[in-house]
């Protein structure tokens, strides 16, 4: 998973937030999922996307700490 | 000549319904569901589902769909399940039983590209305590990036109940019993305690959900199906998983559970007590056995050994049915224990009343026990001593009843807090059996005079 490919998930969950105060339920479901059971998924979906996110940029930092300390130690 | 009736309880479902013909359970699947059920059964996850009895198993037949009233389409066959019982039935442990195996039935079909249609509890029968998943129409192809269209369902018919136990004690089996279609989130978020609200599950899936609830779709507009990962669907299925696995019921006192620890058998009486039993069910062999009050089903348990092939246990007591439940799974004995007031039991009820089936109109029992419930019957509901045993009596046709007689400290305790407008005595019970049935025995089990009669219907 890259940082691009989450950036665009997390897109994806708030436009379909979005998109979703305005639609219906899809076509292939005999039962009602409800709106807001869609919505609140969504923002599960959304909140996992944060935390891979979260996760992403907090491996990115520790990296550059790391390697700040390594350039110092070797030079 | 058996002519083929449709099953009230599943009209429901657009992919097809559920038929009786004679003792035969068909299914029939329409037409337009006929390429995603050919997709399902291809990826080969129904058998396996269906060997390890996850699901129940189904096989084509040769009968054609218009015998079923369908133009075309194609008819399944399944094992007739021992009894159908309702999720407004099932202690907490049974229904807990219950969402997980829904919830894992979900999570492997998805690592063969399948998911579920919806999430009704009433989809997941038991045999025995194991839980059995009955609607094979439910799974079809997943579709990448869809939402669980099940989840409110899901929600209601199975989280709710289960965290409304967890987090207050109220045992959920009455408003069920009301609400076919389960707790509705808003009610649940209601009654919930602000203790519960702070774990951040019961803030997602009760709180932050019920508010969304609340938003009103506008009509119209785009019809774009919203996208949820497949990674966030799987989560959400594993994280619910283990939320339902941990919850620990919150216990309120019940004198039934602790019954027998604290009940006023001597053991010579207890033992008398099983002998009767025991001979009984050892000499009849029945193929399905009611307990009737079953308590925690300690003479459930000794049916099972001495030859009772299944057994329902009722009880009104939840607390006690779930020990009952538990005992039973420990012991991997064929009992079902299930929740019902017996003074008011399980009606037939739903759409036409007859899309769930009353107590007495799923009694297929060749045999009955009523164990020291008929003071109960006449103390506890004030029903008089006749009518209380022919509710018995027209359970089954052979069975055992215990009568308690005045003197003895249970019956003494119940009359010295309220009076009797029925004669309740020895001779009163022996006429209102006499009339319902043959007695063909009867044995004085403790010095109260405690006695239990069998009875057999002409």
């Amino acid at each position: 998973v890259t940082t691009k490919n989450s950036i665009a998930r997390l897109r994806t969950a708030a436009l379909s937030i979005a998109l979703l105060a305005a639609s219906t339920a899809p076509a292939w479901a005999y039962l009602d999922p409800g709106t807001g059971s869609m919505m609140l998924q969504l923002m599960l979906g959304g909140i996992a996307g944060v935390a891979v996110v979260g996760k992403l940029y907090l491996r990115r930092a520790t990296d550059f700490i790391r390697q700040f300390g390594r350039r110092r130690r070797n030079g | 000549m058996n002519t083929v009736t449709a099953v009230a309880g599943s009209f429901r479902d657009p992919a097809g319904g559920v038929h009786r013909l004679g003792d035969r359970i068909l299914r029939t699947v329409a037409p337009e569901f006929d390429a995603d059920f050919a997709a399902v059964v291809a990826t080969g996850v129904l058998d396996r589902f269906a060997e390890a009895g996850r699901i129940v198993p189904f096989a084509p037949v040769s009968l054609p769909p218009q015998a079923l009233g369908l133009a075309a389409g194609r008819v399944l066959e399944h094992p007739r399940l021992p009894f159908i019982s309702h999720p407004y039935e099932w202690s907490f442990e049974a229904l807990r039983a219950a969402a997980l195996h829904h919830l894992d039935l979900q999570i492997d079909a998805m690592a063969d590209g399948v998911t579920m249609t919806d999430a009704s509890a009433y989809n997941v029968q038991f045999v025995g305590t194991e839980p059995i998943f009955i609607d094979v129409l439910s799974f079809r192809p997943y579709r990448e990036g869809e939402i669980w269209a099940g989840y409110r369902q899901f929600c209601e018919q199975f989280l709710n109940p289960l965290l409304l136990c967890a987090a207050t004690g109220i045992m959920p089996n009455a408003w069920y019993r009301g609400a076919l279609e389960g707790l509705s989130t808003a009610d649940t978020r209601a009654l919930l305690p602000w203790r519960a609200k702070l774990s951040r599950r019961v803030l997602l899936h009760v709180v932050a959900h019920s508010a969304l609830e609340k938003i009103e779709p506008s009509a119209g507009g785009t019809r774009r199906a919203p996208m949820l990962p497949r990674a966030s669907y799987l989560r959400l299925l594993t994280d619910l998983r283990s939320w339902i696995a941990g919850l620990i019921p919150r216990r309120r006192r019940s004198l039934w559970a602790d019954y027998t620890g604290t009940c006023s058998y001597t053991s010579a009486e207890r033992e008398a007590k099983c002998a009767e039993v025991g001979a009984f069910v050892a000499s009849l062999q029945p193929r399905m056995l009611w307990d009737i009050g079953c308590n925690t089903g300690e003479y459930a348990l000794l049916a099972a050994e001495v030859g009772a092939s299944r057994i329902i246990g009722w009880d009104g007591d939840a607390a006690a049915v779930d020990a009952a439940f538990k005992a039973a799974r420990t012991a991997r004995a064929p009992i079902t224990p299930l929740v019902s007031n017996l003074a008011n039991p399980s009606p037939s009820q739903g759409w036409g009343q007859a899309e769930r089936l009353g107590m007495r109109e799923r009694s297929d029992a060749d045999a009955v026990l009523a164990l020291a419930l008929v003071h109960h019957l006449v103390f506890g509901a004030n029903v008089p001593l006749p009518q209380a045993v022919r509710f018995i009596t027209e359970l089954a046709p052979h069975g055992l009843i215990e009568f308690v007689p005045p003197g003895d400290v249970q019956v003494d305790a119940m009359l010295a807090r309220r009076s009797v407008h029925h004669p309740y005595d020895r001779s009163a019970f022996v006429a209102a059996l006499q009339k319902a049935a043959r007695i063909e025995r009867s044995t004085i089990i403790g010095p109260s005079g405690r006695e239990i009669f069998r009875f057999r219907r002409p």
